[in-house]
């Protein structure tokens, strides 16, 4: 890609974008934050209108500001939101679902047959003939790899691979990207994080606001060299560590699920939990079990000294904060007032009633949230102030226990550096503020305790002290 | 060694998509004879089990053709039309003189022509299926009035002898033409459903519609194919309507948009797109005709079997919705975001 330039409704996307992938490479991209990020990825894949510059592809140009034909490049995209089609089976996916697929009547057998040969060769053991929504997320990321593949793709774009993939698989899939690089496959490999992409990459770009900043060869690939283009994430509050009391609030004691193995921790009044789950298999039941939907096979949950069985207390005094809350937790039809107080009506039925409620609510956040408050459509607003939305909902509500799910995930550096600051916000008012990650993003910048899950057990736990020698290990 | 074998093969056969589903209902329908069977004798009766298979069939047939297109993941509510306007149509051209073979064949270009335009209302120009099918049954029902100045057509006379026979009275090996012509249709529309890039591509655009947008299946043409299944299989039922009572009736085929939904839900066809096998429809047409038959032995009035048929699809569509959503039947396939802030 040479000097791309893409305005669209006079915000520009890609400012005189360079960006050059060889054979068989592996790119990163690592963006300080993420304007023009999507912008890219959907130049790579379609060639569609440019305001200047030129697209090759294969040394071949196919695209430039003269004329974009619209076509589709030979380039996969893997990224959470999976491509497959989940009531297919892998085979069916890989071979039937793949453009230039000529036969008519379809043979199972010769296409296991098929199957077996591409999984033999990355030794993965996955029944082709099993249906894609059984899988987990690694299989689901490998089939989609072998789909592209199969179907002759030149360019597989990875991107934000370590939100959903656990800790563990995630090295299964470098050692897969790695064998397919060196078969010629050309990888675009983004991500958040510099010390993630240091593993992987051949090379690494960084971005920000719609242009490349730098270029950095493998010898450049050094915290000294990079330390320039990202922030520091150390302690950005540290007067929240002393907040914390020592009255346990939530504790498991062997607590047992169909994914969770005897698990034990007790969560204190305003500490900062983080659950690493290394394998992807215990977060949903941990969600589930304190959401009511499943009970502990065995063992006892606490909250706030006594059973947890009191469902209606533990509906008032737990809240989740989902993945991406701009997306699944803000309703764009209501104003940001009305959002902000969302949670509040559970502890004030009169709440839309009076409009006094309303203005205090008003008068003790606007120094917080600044003039945002006052906003009739909340989807003029940037991420930052929608993410102060969601986290300052919880803050007026003042549940006991707040669980934060994968906070970090989707966030760009200077979004993520305001999540911290956000988490430290609710810690500051004493809530327990437990998050659920299978990547450990920034989450030791907030982090008081990190408890490691393997195979559903917990295995080891780190205090903020021990931090250091946690990263020297990983 | 050999105990192994036959696990490894039972474990093949249940891991075919949606046949737990197909073993669980194919027990009730055992279940249902045989409590039948115990209320009164003359349930097992050759003549009975003659009558009901000729029940069944046409419902089998609109429920093979709805099926197609609710595993697409839309919904064809003009087959009830669909097929009184088959029946109008050739009865009209046959009372005209028109030859029955000519007047059948004039009758599938006008039907497939319904589900053509379905198709294209619903893949192209992106209509809600329920909306464009909810025209199109009211666009078919008054081309069935109007084909015939709103009259039900006079007998269709003895130049459609062949026509009645073939259709109706004639016989291959013992067993009624009917059922031998929807023996057929089943064999070969289970066999493009089940072994051809056609029937993939069914399933594939029924279960993640963008998935199959960038993989490079068709999605106009195959949702087209859907609905031109489900149109040809209601034209064929007008056909046998019209050669069972000799003559064409305007409101043939009433409600039989219904019953097909029946048919195949009951069978385990998911309404949500993407899950469900002929082979159920099959026992889901069993489970009608049986209930009807069974309630009619009974003394139980026709309003009583409506009720209890209609209460059995709506708790088919409910476990349906149960089991693909983990046991959370008010979750769309959009998030939605309840007070806590947790996904309902």
């Amino acid at each position: 890609m040479e000097r791309i330039t893409q305005i669209v409704d006079g915000t520009t996307l890609l400012d005189n974008f360079n960006l050059h992938i060889f054979e068989g490479e592996i790119m990163g991209l690592v963006s300080i934050n993420y304007h023009g990020q999507e912008a890219l990825v959907r130049i790579i894949c379609q060639n569609i209108p440019i305001h200047y510059g030129y697209v090759y592809f294969q040394e071949t140009l196919v695209n430039n500001y003269k004329h974009s034909s619209m076509t589709m490049n030979r380039v996969a995209v893997i990224e959470k939101q999976s491509r497959l089609v989940e009531d297919l089976t892998v085979v069916d996916n890989i071979f039937v679902l793949r453009n230039g697929f000529k036969k008519y009547l379809i043979n199972p057998k010769i296409l296991e047959d098929q199957f077996k040969q591409f999984s033999k060769e990355l030794g993965i053991h996955i029944d082709g003939n099993q249906l894609v929504s059984n899988l987990s997320f690694f299989e689901k990321c490998v089939v989609e790899m072998l789909k592209a593949i199969v179907g002759g793709v030149k360019l597989i774009v990875i991107k934000d691979i370590s939100n959903f993939i656990s800790t563990t698989d995630l090295i299964k899939i470098h050692d897969i990207i790695r064998y397919y690089s060196t078969q010629g496959i050309s990888f675009l490999y983004i991500c958040n994080h510099h010390e993630e992409a240091f593993k992987i990459c051949d090379r690494i770009s960084i971005m920000k606001n719609e242009k490349v900043l730098k270029v950095l060869s493998k010898k450049e690939f050094k915290q000294e060299v990079i330390a320039p283009y990202t922030l520091d994430f150390n302690r950005i509050d540290s007067t929240t560590a002393g907040n914390i009391s020592k009255e346990g609030i939530l504790s498991f004691q062997n607590v047992s699920t169909d994914n969770i193995h005897n698990m034990n921790f007790s969560a204190t009044e305003g500490e900062c939990l983080v659950f690493l789950d290394m394998n992807n298999t215990v977060l949903e039941d941990i969600i589930k079990l304190m959401n009511h939907e499943i009970s502990p096979n065995s063992g006892k949950i606490l909250f706030d000294d006594s059973n947890y069985n009191d469902v209606l207390s533990l509906r008032k005094n737990i809240c989740f904060i989902q993945e991406n809350p701009i997306h699944s937790m803000l309703f764009k039809e209501m104003s940001y007032i009305d959002n902000l107080c969302f949670l509040l009506d559970k502890k004030y039925p009169n709440l839309w009633l009076s409009k006094k409620i309303k203005k205090s609510v008003i008068q003790e956040y606007e120094p917080l949230l600044g003039k945002d408050i006052y906003c009739n459509d909340i989807t003029e607003l940037d991420a930052q102030s929608l993410y102060n939305l969601v986290y300052y909902r919880i803050h007026l509500y003042h549940p006991k226990v707040v669980f934060c799910i994968q906070p970090f995930s989707g966030a760009d550096m200077y979004l993520r550096r305001h999540i911290v600051y956000l988490i430290n916000q609710l810690r500051k008012k004493k809530i327990t503020v437990i998050i659920l990650a299978v990547n450990l993003s920034d989450s030791l910048a907030v982090a008081d305790r990190l408890m490691i899950i393997e195979h559903g057990k917990l295995s080891k736990e780190y205090h903020s002290r021990e931090f250091q020698s946690f990263r020297e290990n990983q | 060694m050999k105990k192994i074998e036959k696990q490894s093969t039972l474990k093949r056969i249940l891991a075919i998509r949606g046949m737990g589903q197909v073993i669980t209902v194919a027990f009730g329908l055992v279940i249902l004879c045989i409590i039948f069977g115990i209320l009164n004798p003359t349930f097992f009766s050759g003549r009975n089990i003659g009558n009901l298979l000729r029940q069944i069939a046409p419902i089998l047939l609109i429920g093979i053709g709805q099926s197609y297109v609710l595993i697409t993941g839309n919904i064809d509510l003009s087959i009830g039309s669909v097929v009184g306007m088959s029946c109008m149509i050739s009865a009209t051209l046959m009372t005209k003189g028109v030859n029955p073979w000519v007047a059948v064949l004039i009758t599938l270009i006008c039907c497939i022509a319904v589900g053509i335009m379905n198709g294209e209302l619903v893949a192209y120009c992106k209509l809600p299926p329920f909306i464009a099918t909810l025209g199109t049954m009211t666009v078919a029902r008054g081309i069935a009035q109007i084909v015939n100045n709103n009259y039900n057509t006079d007998s269709i006379g003895a130049g459609a002898k062949g026509f009645r026979d073939f259709f109706y009275y004639g016989r291959t090996f013992g067993i009624y033409n009917t059922i031998w012509i929807t023996i057929i249709l089943w064999l070969i529309f289970n066999f493009i459903l089940s072994k051809t890039r056609t029937g993939r591509h069914i399933y594939a655009i029924g279960s993640n519609l963008e998935a199959s947008r960038l993989s490079g299946v068709n999605i106009v043409s195959t949702t087209i194919k859907a609905y031109i299944v489900s149109t040809f299989c209601s034209c064929v039922v007008g056909l046998i309507i019209c050669a069972t009572s000799g003559m064409g009736t305007m409101d043939a085929g009433n409600v039989y948009e219904m019953y097909a939904v029946a048919a195949s839900v009951i069978g385990g066809v998911s309404t949500l797109g993407g899950q469900g096998i002929l082979l159920g429809t099959v026992i889901g047409a069993s489970i009608w005709g049986v209930l009807q038959n069974g309630l009619q032995f009974a003394g139980a009035p026709v309003a009583i079997r409506n009720i209890v048929i209609g209460i059995i699809v709506v708790i088919s569509v409910l476990l349906d919705i149960i089991v693909r959503t983990g046991g959370k039947p008010r979750k769309k396939k959009e998030a939605v975001v309840s007070e806590n802030g947790v996904k309902a």
